[in-house]
């Protein structure tokens, strides 16, 4: 036994000194940002998909969404985190346009767009470069399939569709700041190269702080007569450069403008203070509340020019992340920014996937060794702090955005594995059998395993901003987390009644009847919870209907999968009050429970229709038929299990 | 009472027939949200959950118990349930009250399925309603066209059920007439349609539907969306004095109504959507939308509203989540318009609008059925601790 002890009390401190090197960084083979760098471009705040949001969150989902992962990485150049990518994109496009970034799926993208040549694999990254002789093909038919109905299109048309997006969306970013690189040539307009007579004047920067000069300028011009009109011509001429060289930079609204949030929630990207600052007929005052962020955009083309020197890089980068910061602050928007840049630096869905799965291994374990009494502690301490990283996660997401745990189907994930583990400890609280526990890490594993798959596959800000209607925290905390917290029982109930089934297909403890009554009320207890909070969930769900549409019930899909769920809780309690179904029918009604859980949860979503299809997502269909597929197995297993238990009885009998 | 029924009444509240039913539900549940992703809700409402019956299918016509029949099944088990079998202990005090509130929530069901009112209004700023629309029922209205002013208008009315019997397939072909004894003619209605497109005849006349001024009415599918479907008709205006008569085409989404001058007096025959009067008006103001900066998703819908009654106004807002609750009608925030509006367009607003008088019931049933299945689940939970307490000890 000691012996025993020994090789698992190694595995565990082998797993846990591994937990640092899983989530550490690798750093990158060029342009190697050091840390303190990073840390200020992830705290600069941005406006986008209707947020306030740290840089670093932006760089997250535009890698994932280019990429397929949340790290980059290339042969040559090697890791890189969100963050560093996004800076090398910004100020080295030449380099970040030979990245392995662009994930193509399947090969016959390639092929359709006459790229046959370069494919070495079915699924594969290429760069921007690889990709470019095939961009004429591929822009023609992106633009003749966008015009299909998203549902309606075959994978290869989708992935076409949005490998084009994501080019012209990398394309966008990597020429953000070539304002900063090409500067108008004033020599055909000598007043202008009168007003700026030395070449590092030539700034866009520049330019735009001296607009009311220029606008005056062309004005008088205006109205001069013929010989004055070359020189109008000239200056127009430049204006129209220094436009079109902003024009690429509109994804980069880093901006806060002066006036409170109230007056306008809209930040401002570079395009757009030059459109404010020569706009016709906009006011002194209109020009003037400008300044401070034509301060900054002037920062902005400094950095371009000392991109290659780290330390004054840092410097430069300093000045722009604080004056954006202060900007920001006094409008109320930087509250949450840093707040959110630890909680994606501290990877705590990562770690509580990690210790989930520890939390796994020591319960197999533990199972092994059902007479070592201290085991299942030890057992239940990775699952327990794993929980509580969760839960840590949970919660600043909800201080991030202000909001109840769950509004999203991505935060239905979190909040369901965080309850079904807190479930499954209670129970093996209660219980003491070790099943509840192997089940909390079974369930722990494959949610947190699932949230990852979720975030990279819809590669979408997962704290996004809401649709009006869902736009009600009372009714978010109160309907959806019950909803939630139904779904969480429904699926821990099904895991638990596999064990039963399992355990009397295999004669797992056949002599102890104990263990298998323990493991029925265990289910049926959870069934009941389900109900409970299904039923309330779902009626809760109606009143706010009733107070937002007039209706208590409305048949509509979401509404019905969750009336689904009831139904079947209700149909299962009343079959066992009324002794048709014994302990073995129940639990394989409970797994078929978990497959009305799982339709309720995604299949619903997949049908498209009804008020609700804010979850509709895409390329799920597969893997929950495959999970429908595996539930039906194991219901038809205890099928087996009825058939073998009566022909046994038949057997005593004769 | 015999032995016979006993066994029935011990049937009907049986565990075996509410377990039935709740399976039966399930899966009426189930096919109904399928059915949902090719056939629009409204009409798979009517099919599944508003019937007592349905067909299985057109070619195979066995008769399938609708949930609406499922329901008052229930209901009856769980009344005689409630009555015969549940043993009125206190370790079932929990059980009792949530089904009496499972049963309270279905009687409410009951009373919005009968009683409940739906329909909108459309407003555009500046523009002021004392009635609303329905959704989807229509009914044919005639009346003496009014003349400069406010007059009252008495219309004669053709009702839904009328109109709609005649859009069934074994009513094709003929036709049906209406009249009233303060009306100078009488209506004789045709090729009634439920989704209907006027067309102008092109010379072709000999190959299409009746052709009526040189304009037809196309027969479409019906659409999925029940509110999509335009219902169109021909028509004839037989006069009772001279038996002269007039025919023309009633659509339902003509701007105007057809109108014709019998004895001097002018009247307006209309193919519309039913009209029911609100007991107060409303005037919109203004519609404020806003979207999530820098992007196109809406952030707040709201409707500033002047509600006027007996001349009294009061100013409301009405927004998502927000409804006006004014003598048993309800107001929500539904859509607005047009789309594309530009900085100085005027903006229209939708107001749903609900008259139910069960409209609070659901919430007061839900109410009851939590407290009593959270009774029992707590009454069990201990039950479960003290007994696993006994096991280890």
């Amino acid at each position: 036994m000691s012996r025993r002890l020994i090789v698992i009390t190694a595995a565990f401190l082998l797993l846990a000194g591994a937990l640092p090197a899983f989530a550490a960084d690798g750093a990158p083979k060029e342009r190697a940002w050091d840390e303190e760098t990073v840390q200020i471009a992830s705290t600069i705040p941005i406006q986008d998909g209707g947020r306030i949001k740290p840089m670093s969150t932006f760089a997250r989902f535009r890698l994932i969404a280019m990429c397929g992962k949340s790290t980059l990485k290339d042969p040559v150049y090697g890791k890189m985190e969100p963050m560093p990518w996004l800076l090398n994109v910004l100020f080295f496009p030449e380099d970040a346009r030979k990245y392995k970034l662009f994930v193509v799926q399947d090969s016959e993208v390639l092929d359709g767009i006459g790229l046959t040549d370069i494919v070495k694999k079915k699924r594969d990254n290429y760069s921007f470069n690889d990709l470019e002789p095939g961009f004429d093909e591929l822009f023609k038919l992106a633009r003749e399939y966008s015009k299909i109905e998203p549902k309606n299109r075959t994978p290869v048309e989708e992935q076409i569709v949005n490998l084009a997006f994501n080019l012209d969306e990398f394309n966008r970013l990597a020429t953000a700041l070539d304002f900063a690189r090409h500067y108008p040539e004033l020599k055909g307009s000598p007043a202008l190269a009168a007003m700026f007579p030395r070449p590092e004047d030539h700034r866009l920067s520049g330019l735009l702080a001296k607009a009311g000069e220029i606008r005056r300028l062309t004005e008088s011009l205006t109205r001069s007569g013929e010989e004055q009109q070359a020189e109008l011509a000239a200056i127009n001429r430049v204006l129209g450069v220094a436009e079109r060289n902003l024009s690429r930079s509109t994804s980069l609204a880093i901006f806060p403008p002066s006036v409170s949030r109230e007056k306008q929630t809209e930040w401002l990207a570079p395009a757009e203070l030059f459109r404010l600052a020569f706009a016709p007929g906009s006011s002194v005052e209109e020009r003037s509340s400008v300044e401070e962020q034509i301060a900054l955009l002037g920062g902005l083309e400094e950095l371009v020019h000392v991109s290659g020197d780290q330390s004054a890089f840092k410097e430069r980068l300093t000045a722009v992340q604080s004056g954006v910061r202060k900007l920001a602050e006094k409008r109320g928007e930087y509250k949450k920014v840093e707040l959110e840049v630890s909680f994606y630096r501290g990877g705590y869905f990562t770690w509580s996937l990690v210790l989930f799965i520890l939390g796994f291994v020591l319960v197999a374990l533990c199972w092994l060794l059902p007479k070592v009494r201290f085991v299942p502690v030890v057992a239940a301490t990775p699952l327990f702090v794993g929980l509580v990283f969760l839960t840590i996660g949970i919660t600043m997401r909800c201080i991030i955005r202000g909001r109840p745990p769950v509004s999203t189907l991505y935060e239905t994930i979190l909040f369901i594995t965080a309850v079904a583990v807190l479930s499954g400890l209670l129970i093996e609280l209660m219980t003491r059998r070790r099943i509840a526990l192997g089940m909390a890490s079974i369930i722990g594993v494959a949610g947190m395993f699932l949230a990852s798959r979720y975030e990279i596959s819809q590669a979408v800000d997962t704290m996004p901003s809401l649709v009006a209607v869902l736009d009600t925290n009372f009714w978010l905390a109160t309907h959806v987390t019950t909803i939630s917290i139904g779904y969480s029982a429904g699926l821990l109930a099904a895991a638990i009644a596999h064990v039963y089934i399992f355990g009397k297909l295999f004669g797992v403890a056949r002599g102890d009847p104990q263990f298998y009554k323990s493991i029925a009320r265990m289910v049926y207890g959870t069934v009941i919870f389900c109900l409970f909070c299904s039923v309330l969930g779902t009626l809760l769900g109606g009143v706010w209907a009733n107070e937002s549409w007039g209706r208590f019930w409305g048949w509509d899909p979401k509404e019905n999968g969750a009336l689904l769920i009831c139904l079947w809780m209700l149909a299962i309690v009343h079959a066992h009050i009324g002794g048709y179904l014994k302990d073995l029918g129940v639990a394989i009604a409970t797994v078929g429970g978990g497959i009305v859980v799982a339709f309720s949860w995604w299949g619903v979503n997949l049908l498209g229709v009804g008020l609700h299809s804010y979850g509709f997502t895409q390329g799920v269909m597969r893997s929950l038929l495959g999970f429908v597929a595996l539930e039906l197995v194991v219901m038809a297993l205890g099928g087996v299990v009825w058939l073998m238990g009566k022909a046994a009885a038949d057997a005593v009998k004769q | 009472m015999g032995n016979a029924g006993r066994a029935f009444i011990r049937f009907l509240g049986s565990n075996g027939l509410a377990t039935f039913l709740l399976i039966l539900l399930f899966l009426l549940t189930l096919l109904g949200t399928w059915e949902q992703t090719n056939t629009g809700l409204y009409e798979v409402q009517k099919k599944y959950f508003e019937s007592t019956f349905f067909p299985l299918t057109e070619e195979i016509p066995i008769p399938i118990p609708g949930v609406y029949l499922v329901l008052i099944v229930l209901s009856v088990n769980l009344m005689v349930g409630g009555v015969y079998r549940v043993k009125w202990q206190f370790s079932k005090i929990g059980v009792l009250i949530a089904h009496l509130g499972i049963a309270f929530l279905l009687i409410s069901g009951f009373f919005t399925m009968k009683l409940a009112q739906h329909g909108q209004v459309t407003l555009y700023e500046g523009e002021t309603a004392a009635e609303f629309v329905s959704h989807y029922d229509w009914e044919l209205a005639v009346y003496k066209a009014p003349g400069p002013g406010r007059a009252k208008i008495t219309e004669h009315l053709v009702s839904t059920p009328d109109l709609e019997a005649m859009g069934e397939d074994s009513f094709k072909g003929r036709s049906r007439k209406f009249t009233s004894e303060t009306l100078p003619f009488t209506l004789e209605l045709s090729d009634y349609l439920k989704n209907s497109w006027p067309k102008l005849a092109r010379g072709n006349e000999a190959e299409l539907p009746k052709v009526v001024d040189g304009v037809y009415l196309e027969e479409r599918p019906l659409d999925a969306t029940a509110e999509a479907n335009v219902r169109g008709a021909r028509l004839k205006v037989i006069e009772k004095n001279t038996g002269k008569v007039t025919e023309t085409i009633l659509w339902g989404r003509q701007r105007y109504p057809f109108t014709l001058d019998v004895d001097g007096v002018r009247y307006a025959i209309d193919l519309r959507k039913v009209r029911k009067p609100l007991p107060f008006a409303v005037r919109l103001n203004e519609f404020i939308h806003e979207r999530h900066p820098r992007t196109n998703m809406p952030k707040v819908f709201m409707s500033k509203v002047t509600k006027i009654e007996n001349d009294v106004e009061q100013g409301v807002k009405i927004s998502m989540n927000e409804p006006l609750r004014h003598k048993g009608y309800t107001l929500y925030q539904s859509s607005w318009g047009p789309p594309n509006a530009g900085p100085n367009q005027k903006l229209f607003s939708v107001f749903a609008v609900v008259k139910n008088p069960a409209d609070q019931l659901p919430m007061w049933a839900t109410l009851v059925i939590c407290i009593g299945i959270l009774w029992q689940a707590l009454y069990r939970l201990l039950h479960y601790l003290k007994a696993e307490a006994g096991r280890r000890s």
